[in-house]
C-alpha cells in the first residue's frame, strides 16, 4: 500500500453519460497491483473527507499506469469528473485481497459499474494461459455500453445483455446466463448485489468468486466500517462480518450471507 | 527539549496516541508507517465475549466528519489477549486498551483478564453511543458511573481512565464522578450521536439508524469539553475529537489535556500522527518550550 499525494492525471473522459475513464500515472501502485485489487481517491475537499474505493480496471505496469472507470454517483464523484489531464489527485493503494485466478475454463459476469475490474482480470486470464475458454457476461442499462471491445480483445465469447434490450439478450445477465444453460466453469463476478444474489443461486455447482462493496471509513482495515456478512457456524448467531476492504473485496459466494432488501 | 509526557506514571515519548476504534492492528498498521513512534497505541474496544457488531452500512459522510455504527464489533478478550496483544506488545510503545462492556460484570471481567497483561493502561469505555445496553448508558448518570468505576478500580493492576460521551447536559459532572470514584484520568470526547438519511432509499443511512458523529466538525465541541473537565478535575486528561494537525493538537493541551489522541484522521490519512507529533516538536522548538507539559492548560 503507498500513499501519493499527487499522482498526476493522464485523461480524464467521459465514456457514456455520467462514466468516466481516468487514467493515472503512478508507477509505484501500478507495480503492486493485481486484479480485482481497488485503489482509495481522495477528493481533498472538507465535503467529503472519506475514501472513494474504485477498482482497478486496467493496469500498465510498463508505463506505470492505472486506469479506472467510474460513474458519478454523488459529491465526491463529481468532483472527480470535473478533473482534468495535468491535474493531480491523491491515490493510496493498491488494496483489497483481489481476484484469485484459478486454472481452466472462466466465465466473467459484470453488471454496470461492476464490470471495469473485470478487465484486467480478463487480461491476467489471457496473460496466464492464452489458449483458456473465457466468456463474458456483461450487463447494461441500455445501449449506451463501455468496455465491449476490450473485452472483445480479451475472451473468446463476449455476451451483452440489456435492461431494454436495444443490444443484445433483453433482460439482465442472470436471465441471459439461465437461457444458455447456466454455469459450469469458474465464475467471477462483479456488480449490483440482486446480481450477485442472483448469481450465488445459478452457480451452486461451481466456484463463484463475487467483487462486493461496502461503504467505507478507510479502506485499509482500521476502523471495521466496511461490514460483510459471511457463514460462521462457530459465532454466536451464525455469521460473522468481514472486512470488505480487507478480507474482501473478493468473497467465495458460499461464505456469504445475503439478505432480501434493496442493498 | 522534551515532547515526554508522565501520565498517572506511565512516560510516553510524546503526548500523541490514536483513539480507540481507528488503529486497527498492530500487524496490519507496522506496514502503513512507523507506529512505534506514537507516544501510545489506543486499540479498539474489547469485550469479554466476541460482540457481532452492527449491521451494515456502518459509515456515513458528513461535512468536515464522519458517522460511524461499528457498534464495538470485536473477538473478545481472550482472542484479543492471544491474537493482537503479543504483536502489540512487541512495537515498542504504551498499550492502552479500551474496555467495553454491557453489564458491570463485563467490565470487571475484561480488566481481571488484563491484570495479568502488559498492558500500560486500561480505558473505560462508557460512552459508546452505538451499542443499546451497557457503554453510553453508564456514561450518561453520575451515580452510575461512580459504581461503575468504583468497581473496575478495585479490579485494576494499570492506570485507569474514564472515556466519557459528550452526549451529556454536564460532561464536567460526569468527570467529576469518575475521579470522586478513584479513576486515575480522563478521556474525552467519544463520538457525537447523529444521523443521516439515503434520499434515493427514503430510509436512514446507517444499519443502526444513529451513528457516532466523529471529525475535523466536532473539534470546537470537543474543545470546550476539555476546557470545561479541566476546570473541575485534578486527574490527567486525555483529549481528542477531530484533531488532525499539531495545531489542533496544541489546542488542545492549551485546553487542559496532558496527552491527545487522533481518531478519524488516521483513517484519512494512516501516518498523519506521525505529521502531528513532528508538528508538535516544531512548536515546542519555535517557541523555546523546555518541555511540551508547559502548555497544557495554559490557556484558562
Ligand atoms: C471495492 C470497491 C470498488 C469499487 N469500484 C468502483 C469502480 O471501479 N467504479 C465506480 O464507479 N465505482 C466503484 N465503487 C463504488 C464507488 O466507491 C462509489 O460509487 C463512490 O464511493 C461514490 O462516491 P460519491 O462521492 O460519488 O457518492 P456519495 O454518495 O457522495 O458518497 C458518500 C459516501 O458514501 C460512499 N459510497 C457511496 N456509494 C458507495 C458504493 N456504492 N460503494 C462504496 N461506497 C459508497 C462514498 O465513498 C462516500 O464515503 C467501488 C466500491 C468499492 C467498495
Ligand atoms: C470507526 C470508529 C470506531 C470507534 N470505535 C471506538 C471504540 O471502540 N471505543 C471507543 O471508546 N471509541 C471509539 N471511537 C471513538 C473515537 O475513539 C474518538 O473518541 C472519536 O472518534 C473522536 O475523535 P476523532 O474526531 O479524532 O475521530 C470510534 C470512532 C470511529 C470513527
Ligand atoms: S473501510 Fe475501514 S476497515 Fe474496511
Amino acid at each position: 500500500m503507498i500513499d501519493v499525494e499527487k499522482a498526476i492525471i493522464l485523461e480524464n473522459t467521459e465514456l457514456i453519460h455520467d462514466v468516466y475513464r481516468m487514467r493515472i500515472n503512478s508507477p509505484e501502485i501500478a507495480e503492486l497491483c493485481k486484479p480485482g485489487q481497488f485503489v482509495n481517491l481522495y477528493t481533498g475537499d472538507a465535503s467529503s473527507i472519506l475514501p472513494r474505493p474504485i477498482s482497478i480496471c486496467r493496469l500498465d505496469k510498463k508505463l506505470g499506469v492505472i486506469t479506472l472507470l467510474y460513474r458519478i454517483e454523488g459529491k465526491g464523484t463529481r468532483i472527480f469528473a470535473g478533473l482534468k489531464a495535468d491535474d493531480s489527485i491523491r491515490v493510496f493503494g493498491p488494496l483489497g485481497n483481489g481476484f484469485k485466478v484459478q486454472n481452466g475454463t472462466a466465465v466473467l459476469i459484470g453488471g454496470g459499474i461492476g464490470i471495469p475490474p473485470l478487465l484486467e482480470l480478463a487480461a491476467d486470464l489471457r496473460r496466464t494461459d492464452p489458449d483458456r475458454i473465457i466468456t463474458a457476461y456483461l450487463g447494461y442499462r441500455d445501449k449506451n455500453i463501455f468496455l465491449a471491445d476490450e473485452f472483445n480483445e480479451l475472451c473468446s465469447n463476449v455476451e451483452i445483455a440489456t435492461d431494454d434490450g436495444s443490444i443484445g439478450f433483453h433482460g439482465n445477465t442472470c436471465d441471459l446466463i439461465k437461457s444458455q444453460g447456466g454455469i459450469s466453469a469458474t465464475a467471477y463476478a462483479c456488480g449490483p448485489i440482486p446480481m450477485l444474489r442472483g448469481l450465488s443461486k445459478l452457480a451452486q455447482n461451481s466456484k463463484l468468486f463475487l467483487s462486493l462493496e461496502e461503504r467505507m471509513g478507510c479502506g485499509f482495515g482500521a476502523c471495521v466500517g466496511c461490514a460483510v456478512k459471511t457463514a460462521n457456524t462457530a459465532a454466536e448467531q451464525g455469521f460473522h462480518y468481514k472486512r470488505c476492504c480487507m478480507d474482501g473485496p473478493v468473497f467465495i459466494a458460499d461464505d456469504l450471507v445475503f439478505e432480501d432488501g434493496d442493498r | 527539549m522534551s515532547l515526554n509526557v508522565s501520565l498517572s506514571g506511565i512516560e510516553w515519548k510524546n503526548p500523541v496516541t490514536t483513539a480507540s476504534g481507528t488503529f486497527g492492528t498492530a500487524k496490519e498498521m507496522s506496514g502503513l508507517y512507523d507506529i512505534s513512534r506514537l507516544g501510545a497505541i489506543t486499540v479498539k474496544g474489547v469485550a469479554p465475549m466476541a460482540w457481532s457488531g452492527n449491521p451494515p452500512p456502518r459509515i456515513g459522510e458528513t461535512y468536515g466528519g464522519m458517522l460511524n455504527a461499528v457498534g464495538l464489533q470485536n473477538g473478545g478478550i481472550d482472542s484479543f489477549v492471544n491474537d493482537e496483544l503479543p504483536d502489540l506488545l512487541a512495537v515498542g510503545t504504551n498499550i492502552i486498551v479500551n474496555v467495553c462492556g454491557r453489564t458491570m460484570e463485563d467490565y470487571v471481567a475484561v480488566i481481571e483478564r488484563l491484570s495479568t497483561e502488559k498492558v500500560d493502561m486500561l480505558e473505560l469505555n462508557i460512552s459508546c453511543p452505538n451499542v443499546s445496553k451497557g457503554g453510553i448508558a453508564f456514561g450518561t448518570n453520575s451515580e452510575l458511573t461512580f459504581e461503575l468505576v468504583k468497581m473496575c478500580k478495585q479490579a485494576a493492576r494499570q492506570p485507569l481512565y474514564v472515556k466519557l460521551s459528550p452526549n451529556v447536559t454536564d460532561i464536567a459532572e460526569i468527570a467529576t464522578a469518575a475521579e470522586a470514584a478513584g479513576a486515575d484520568g480522563i478521556t474525552l470526547i467519544n463520538t457525537l450521536l447523529g444521523m443521516s438519511i439515503d434520499i434515493k432509499r427514503k430510509k436512514p443511512l446507517l444499519g443502526n439508524v444513529f451513528g457516532g458523529l466523529s471529525g475535523p466538525a466536532i473539534m470546537p465541541v470537543a474543545l470546550r469539553s476539555v476546557y470545561q473537565v479541566y476546570k473541575k478535575v485534578s486527574i490527567p486528561i486525555i483529549g481528542m475529537g477531530g484533531i488532525s494537525s499539531a495545531e489542533d493538537a496544541v489546542m488542545f493541551l492549551m485546553a487542559g489535556a496532558s496527552a491527545v489522541a487522533v481518531g478519524t484522521a488516521n483513517l484519512i490519512k494512516p501516518g498523519i500522527v506521525l505529521d502531528i507529533i513532528d508538528g508538535i516538536e516544531d512548536y515546542v522548538k519555535e517557541n523555546g518550550l523546555k518541555s511540551i507539559t508547559d502548555i497544557v492548560g495554559i490557556a484558562h
